[in-house]
């Protein structure tokens, strides 16, 4: 487990430089006063991920990984547990969001807690979509899917936003219907955790068997 | 002590290292009981490798000059120089030997030896 | 003596190239010297043993270990020196220090402090404007800063100086001071090995041609050097390999004391270097210049 926090400390420190150029991103952000969390929420993380799995999948450098003494399957899990950080990320980006823009007096209508939790939740979903593409193509191939993923996410974050709001309606309509919101929320949490561990064992599956 | 290596004699770098350390001990650069260097130091020093120091270090010990002590090292034996030059007269003795019966074998003369070994002999000697 | 690396009817198969049933083994307190013509396998090889590539049949064992090749206890005992630069390169120096280091549990910051020194690689120099020779010191710091066990180096003097490649000699053999340190090295380059190796393991077209003590192949190989009217039909099948020119022949025997029997007082008869027996047997009979 150590050896994942070492990993991810890595993730970091390559993705540094990185972090500066989110920074104009904000700044226009707030300026045009957008309030469309996910492209605060969900597009900022998606790119360092992008940006961390990128780095790595350079095949010498899988093969520096591979010949430093942590198993195959810590690398692809440290890929996994660093969404976590990159989550907080963007919730705290939302949140500071949040607070310029109440400072400055550009007060958001509307800020539905739901509607924001749902919106993190968004990243780490599409985040196991792209890691086993990721693994699978490799450095050349998923050059393709970098591109794909973040202009569906810029190019459908009106409709993302939309889908929010369905998903948020969705969730108020279904807990009427439930009578037993635990339930519902425990059904929801495990189908979510489900599809993420799917997507952790393709990428493992992939990655064990892979020629580097 | 010194230990020069060629690369382009001809001579193999084991039997370089055993005529060098040989001459030492007979004429009493080294005495009995002085160390060796390791056989891995002289191979790191001399930049060849542990095998060809080792067998150098083997053939030492096969004619008695040096003794191998398991964890200690490799010490110039005790045995006495006269029984070392014995030692090795007798293997001049046995070389001369096949000099005579090549030279029977193609007939050569006693006299034209000892001619051919006074001309190499002053040749060597500069 | 013990094995640290074992490799057992270990096959692999490419589209246009197959390593095919290889049993090679890296003897435990000495270099082994890998060698054979660019594209033999050399690189394969070794990707297989520190677990990059997966063999498609056979087994390999690492300190006595099989099938551990993704086992980090066995990594760490491994430093990975490899001609193909493998680091970050938008990191400094010392920021890819700092992310190795963590990862080996005898890691010693001291010794690495004293090899960037040696190497003159400044901590604060971003690894994309460091020459390739300086890579492979990078990586060769790196390898020799947490107590490996065994140094596996892929083509590790391409890319240096004459006078490097001296001074890297010393470092190997400061290395195996220790008798339970080892050893692999692979290059095309054999006067590195003509020098310090003591086992020498040679492919060729993904195959092993010989693994011997390398005291011992001046025993049995023999340089023949002489007129072409000394080759017959006969004469020629001894042969290895032959170069014939307008003026003569070379070819190497395998045979050293028939040889010497045969062609003693009509031919030239040398002891061949490492590299005169990697070309003879590569190059093969019959072939005119």
């Amino acid at each position: 487990m150590y050896k994942s926090i070492h990993l991810i400390r890595k993730d970091f420190v390559l993705i540094r430089r990185f972090l500066l150029f989110l920074v104009p991103y904000y700044i226009y952000m707030a300026t045009m006063s957008l309030h469309l969390y996910s492209l605060l929420a969900t597009l900022p993380p998606l790119m360092l991920l992008i940006n961390s799995c990128t780095q790595d999948s350079q095949l010498r450098i899988q093969r520096l990984l591979v010949s430093l003494p942590v198993r195959r399957k810590e690398l692809v899990f440290s890929k996994y547990l660093a969404l976590l950080p990159y989550t907080l990320f963007g919730a705290i980006s939302i949140l500071l969001f949040y607070l310029v823009t109440t400072v400055s007096g550009h007060v958001i209508s509307s800020t539905s807690w739901q509607e924001i939790g749902i919106t993190l939740a968004i990243f780490p979903l599409l985040a196991s979509i792209y890691l086993p593409l990721n693994y699978w193509l490799g450095a050349k191939g998923a050059q393709v899917v970098n591109i794909v993923f973040m202009l569906a996410v810029m190019l459908l974050s009106e409709s993302v936003q939309n889908l929010v709001n369905l998903l948020s309606t969705l969730t108020r309509v279904s807990e009427g219907l439930l009578s037993n919101h635990t339930l519902f929320y425990l059904f929801s949490g495990l189908l979510y955790i489900g599809l993420i561990g799917c997507s952790y064992f393709i990428s493992l599956r992939i990655f064990v068997q892979k020629d580097v | 002590m010194n230990i020069v290596i060629s690369g382009t004699s001809g001579e193999p770098i084991y039997a370089q290292i055993v005529r060098q350390i040989r001459q030492m001990i007979l004429l009493g650069d080294l005495s009995s009981g002085t160390p060796l260097p390791s056989i891995r130091l002289l191979a790191k020093d001399l930049q060849i490798s542990v095998i060809t120091t080792k067998r150098a270090y083997e053939e030492l010990e096969r004619e008695g000059l040096v003794n191998s002590i398991v964890g200690k090292g490799s010490f110039v034996s005790g045995a006495d120089q006269e029984y070392i030059r014995e030692q090795r007269l007798r293997m001049i003795e046995n070389k001369m030997k096949e000099i005579i019966e090549e030279s029977r074998g193609l007939g050569i003369e006693f006299a034209e030896i000892t001619e051919m070994m006074k001309l190499l002999y002053e040749e060597e000697n500069g | 003596m013990r094995d640290v690396i074992q490799l057992s009817n270990v096959s692999k198969y490419y589209d246009r190239y197959a390593m095919r049933d290889l049993s090679v083994s890296v003897k435990q307190g000495y270099i082994t010297g890998l060698i054979g013509p660019n594209g033999a396998g050399k690189t394969t090889l070794i990707q297989m043993i520190m677990g990059m590539i997966h063999p498609d049949g056979g087994e390999i064992s690492l300190f006595g270990q099989r099938n551990a090749l993704d086992t980090p206890q066995v990594k760490d005992r491994i430093g990975y020196v490899s001609d193909e630069n493998y680091f970050y390169e938008s990191l400094t120096v010392k920021q890819m220090k700092k992310i190795i280091a963590p990862f080996y549990s005898k890691w010693d910051e001291e010794v690495c402090r004293k090899y960037l020194e040696l190497f003159k690689l400044a901590p604060g120099k971003k690894i994309k404007d460091l020459s390739k020779g300086m890579k492979i010191k990078l990586s060769l710091a790196m390898a020799l800063s947490h107590g490996a066990d065994l140094l596996i180096m892929d083509e590790p003097t391409s890319g240096l100086d004459p006078v490097f490649r001296r001074e890297l000699l010393d470092l190997l053999g400061e290395h195996l001071q220790d008798e339970s340190k080892s050893i692999l090295f692979s290059t095309h380059n054999t006067a590195d090995l003509d020098k310090v190796a003591d086992y020498i393991v040679f492919i060729n077209d993904g195959r092993l041609v010989f693994h011997e003590s390398k005291e011992s192949l001046p025993e049995k190989y023999l340089l023949v050097k002489g007129e072409k009217e000394l080759l017959d039909r006969d004469t020629r099948t001894w042969f290895l390999g032959i170069r014939e020119t307008p003026f003569g022949f070379e070819g190497l025997l395998n045979n050293r004391a028939e040889g010497e029997k045969h062609f003693g007082n009509i031919a030239i008869c040398e002891t061949p270097s490492l590299e005169e027996i990697m070309y003879f047997t590569v190059k093969g009979g019959g072939v005119h210049v």
